[in-house]
């Protein structure tokens, strides 16, 4: 896994984007977790946005990483969104219900199919 | 080469609790089942589910020890595949407890392990005892998922 930092601008709020690349399991939770919480730590940033575009497996320890961000930046009001999910990938946030407090973005090749089978 | 004969395979492999092999047991998995008559979707959910049951034997059954053997056995056939994933670890207490979705004994962890591995296969069985270890036996039906994809 890979992961990569850049700072955006949308509106008036200053969100941290994440470009992660790669497997997402136990192996790399760890890591996942600590990097993004320096990072949003440094810049001082309650917004997050994961770009998944990379993303070729998560498991339940990938989802936590997410939950357990969720959890730190909602108290302080900050915000979490995902972007640019593989079908694969959406097909497991929607399992785990994390689509309900977390935006995400359908992936592009759902647009015309419609619904992906929950 | 599609006969019953030549779809039959056991597969062997142990290895060390460490978490890097988690996604060697996946990989092999979907190997092994890529030439079956499943989708992609559903190679990626079998994927998943050998993933959480691999992490469990780790994380719990091992509590995170990296110097145990974990032993996974899969029986391959036309219709289906057997996988059975086998730690000599802690062993699980309340195993109805354990498999309800959003139990997990550990922080930062979501306790979807076992939903994932129920939604995504079509058998799931675990023996466990304290003290001795655990035995998770996850269940594909390949004829019943070609039916309901149509």
């Amino acid at each position: 896994m890979q992961i990569s930092f850049t700072n955006k601008k949308y509106g008036n709020s200053l969100w941290l984007v994440a470009k992660i690349k790669g497997e997402i399991d136990m192996a790399v939770a760890g890591e996942f977790r600590q990097r993004l919480q320096e990072k949003m730590e440094n810049n001082n940033c309650h917004n997050l946005l994961l770009n998944m575009h990379d993303v070729t497996f998560i498991d339940s320890s990938g989802l936590g990483v997410i939950l357990g961000r969720y959890r730190q930046l909602a108290p302080i009001g900050g915000k979490i969104a995902i972007s640019g999910v593989k079908e694969n990938v959406y097909r497991l946030l929607l399992a785990s219900g994390l689509d309900k407090i977390i935006q995400i973005d359908k992936p592009e090749s759902l647009w015309r199919t419609g619904e992906v089978k929950k | 080469m599609n006969d019953q004969k030549s779809n039959f395979n056991k597969i062997s492999l142990n290895f060390l609790s460490k978490s890097e092999n988690v996604a060697l047991a996946r990989i092999v998995v979907a190997t092994l089942i890529a030439d079956r008559d499943i989708s992609m979707a559903e190679l990626d959910e079998i994927k998943v589910a050998i993933s959480e049951a691999v992490s469990n034997a780790i994380i719990h059954g091992y509590q995170g020890n990296d110097n145990q053997m974990v032993e996974m056995y899969i029986e391959l056939t036309t219709e289906q595949m057997i996988i059975s994933i086998h730690d000599d670890g802690v062993g699980i207490e309340d195993i109805e407890l354990a498999m309800r979705p959003g139990f997990s004994t550990l922080g930062e962890h979501m306790g979807l392990g076992f939903a994932f591995m129920t939604s995504f296969m079509d058998k799931v069985e675990v023996q466990s005892s304290i003290g001795r270890g655990t035995t998770i036996i996850l269940s594909k039906n390949f004829s019943a998922s070609a039916a309901q994809a149509i």
